[in-house]
């Protein structure tokens, strides 16, 4: 009984704080299992999610349904665009099966403010990453440069 | 040889007619190298497949992580995209250059091409099953850089073609416009010179009667005059005044018809190289005198010494001049430039100008708007100029003085 209880209290308190999952060890955005959520932003984190020290702008957004969603949005030199809590905001995006079946969803299109930034292509080829504007890896990629603004 | 608007309207279509034709041959070849491109790089990818099926299976029999150790071998090289490898259907194993696109699809096509912001992209995908019977697809996505670089190059010789094209349309578009004007221009200026000597021959015919009709009797008339001044007495102030309004008219009436006879009959000339400096020196030495002429400044821009007929020439500025002098100016400007073969002589004043309606006729014989004027003058100047192988043209605004242009 006092097992069970301790379980509920944790399960509560997780809950309560809204602790999102974390990133799984190797995701992808998937292009065939797309969606759409639209809900408020309640916390903003930058990570390491690809490891190759580019920082990536996490949300972690509370739907109005009131489900809870890590959104990978892309690094944090892309978006000039200011995130703050409590804003409004509307993501097109892959979601993706974690190991502990949190909603972890991968952004292409964001909405907020009345302005739509797109950050992926229809297969999720990331925009930041377009020949001589991107950063990071490989011999085709650059320093960062342009933004998703539409 | 006349061109009319029914020529140069075949030749324009010809031209567009070309270009549009060109255009579609130049899209057509691009067109054809980029799928040539593609196809190439499709009959590569089935090769890769063909000897990535073969290793896969090898591997696979060996076990699960040889497999897998290989795929990330062949992600290293720099072409590779991404690595992937479905046990099942299920992602197993994946490796992406591009933070987490991965753009799998559920078919086993062996080889297929897709766009990206980076260019064409060629999956090649093989599959295969373990000992136990599980299914395993392998997956690699590469990048074929010589598909953009000859797409790039395809469409780059494509748009330089098709500029390359406009450009000529328009050289022609704007030649042929400009040499259609210029013939327009020419048959005005023949069907006016035509209509011009048609006039002439008539007045020619006009004067040659004038000449016997009233010259003759005129210069009895002054012959008998000449008789009968001596007997005259000049102390008679009325006698006198009249004596000498009769011999300047009789001269006038004589003068008049001596120029209508130089309007029909062609002009002799006299060409030598003229001093242009002590040809001007010596006509504003000439205008220097009447008391209502009009300042002259001369603005000489060239060294050249025209080859021309002096005298005639000559005739043809006092006229200008005169009919400045007339038209209320107080000051001429001529200002004279060289070009290549050609001297160019612009007569400005400042009087009253000429209106519109006017400066059509402005050339015309017999048409003068001035009240004293016989209309001979500027027809005559324009012969001389025709005759000395130049041009006269002549540009003014009512009450803005005139220009008289001429080309020699």
């Amino acid at each position: 009984m006092k097992k069970s209880k301790l379980l509920s209290s944790l399960l509560l308190m997780q809950a309560v704080l809204g602790l999102p999952a974390q990133a799984p060890p190797f995701h992808y955005f998937d292009h065939k299992n797309l969606t759409v959520i639209q809900g408020q932003v309640q916390h903003i984190d930058y990570e390491e999610v690809y490891g190759r020290k580019t920082e990536f702008l996490i949300l972690r957004i509370q739907c109005d349904d009131q489900r809870l969603f890590r959104v990978e949005v892309c690094p944090q030199w892309f978006l000039d665009t200011d995130i703050a809590v409590g804003m409004k905001i509307r993501i097109h995006g892959s979601l993706l099966k974690t190991p502990d079946n949190s909603l972890y969803l991968i952004a292409q299109e964001i909405s907020l403010q009345g302005e739509r930034i797109s950050l992926r292509d229809s297969r999720g080829f990331p925009l930041w990453s377009r020949q001589g504007q991107s950063g990071g890896y490989g011999k085709n990629r650059k320093g960062p440069g342009g933004r998703g603004k539409r | 040889m006349k061109i009319t608007a029914r020529y140069i309207a075949i030749l324009l279509g010809l031209v567009i007619f070309s270009s549009g034709f060109f255009y579609l041959l130049n899209l057509s070849n691009r067109r054809a190298v980029e799928a040539r491109t593609l196809e190439l790089a499709v009959s590569e990818g089935k090769t890769i497949e063909k000897v990535l099926g073969k290793a896969a299976l090898h591997l696979l029999e060996k076990g699960e992580g040889h497999l897998l150790r290989f795929m990330d071998e062949i992600y290293v090289n720099d072409q590779v995209i991404y690595v992937a490898v479905r046990r099942s259907g299920r992602l197993l194993h994946a490796r992406s250059k591009y933070e987490g696109y991965l753009p799998l699809e559920n078919d086993l096509q062996p080889v297929k091409t897709f766009a990206s912001p980076l260019g064409e992209i060629i999956e090649v995908t093989t599959a295969m099953n373990d000992r136990s019977g599980l299914q395993y697809t392998a997956h690699i996505g590469y990048f074929f850089s010589a598909i953009g670089e000859i797409r790039n190059s395809a469409r780059k010789s494509f748009l330089l073609l098709t500029l390359l094209q406009a450009a000529i349309v328009l050289v022609l578009v704007a030649f042929l416009s400009s040499f259609n004007r210029q013939m327009g221009r020419k048959e005005i200026e023949i069907q006016r010179e035509k209509e011009e000597k048609e006039k002439l021959q008539e007045i020619s015919l006009i004067t040659s009667g004038i000449n016997h009709e009233i010259k003759n009797p005129l210069n009895s008339l002054y012959l008998s005059y000449q008789m009968l001044e001596p007997r005259l007495d000049p102390a008679d102030p009325e006698t006198a005044f009249h004596s000498q309004t009769l011999k300047r008219e009789i001269k006038r009436i004589l003068d008049i018809i001596d120029r209508f006879s130089s309007l029909s009959h062609s002009i002799a000339t006299h060409m030598e190289a003229i001093d242009l400096r002590r040809f001007f020196a010596e006509l504003q030495a000439a205008w220097s005198g009447p008391e209502a002429s009009p300042r002259i400044i001369l603005r000489l821009e060239t060294q050249k010494e025209p080859v021309s007929d002096r005298g005639l020439l000559r005739q043809v500025m006092d006229n200008m001049i005169r009919n400045a002098m007339e038209a209320g100016a107080t000051l001429v400007t001529i200002t004279v430039r060289g070009a290549k073969k050609k001297t160019f002589f612009s007569i400005r004043d400042d009087g009253r100008g000429i209106s519109k309606e006017h400066i059509k006729f402005i050339f015309d014989p017999f048409i003068s708007f001035k009240s004293r004027g016989s209309g001979i003058g500027l027809a005559l100047a324009r012969k001389i100029i025709m005759q000395l192988g130049g041009r006269i043209e002549v540009e003014s605004v009512e009450g803005r003085g005139a220009e008289f242009k001429i080309v020699l």
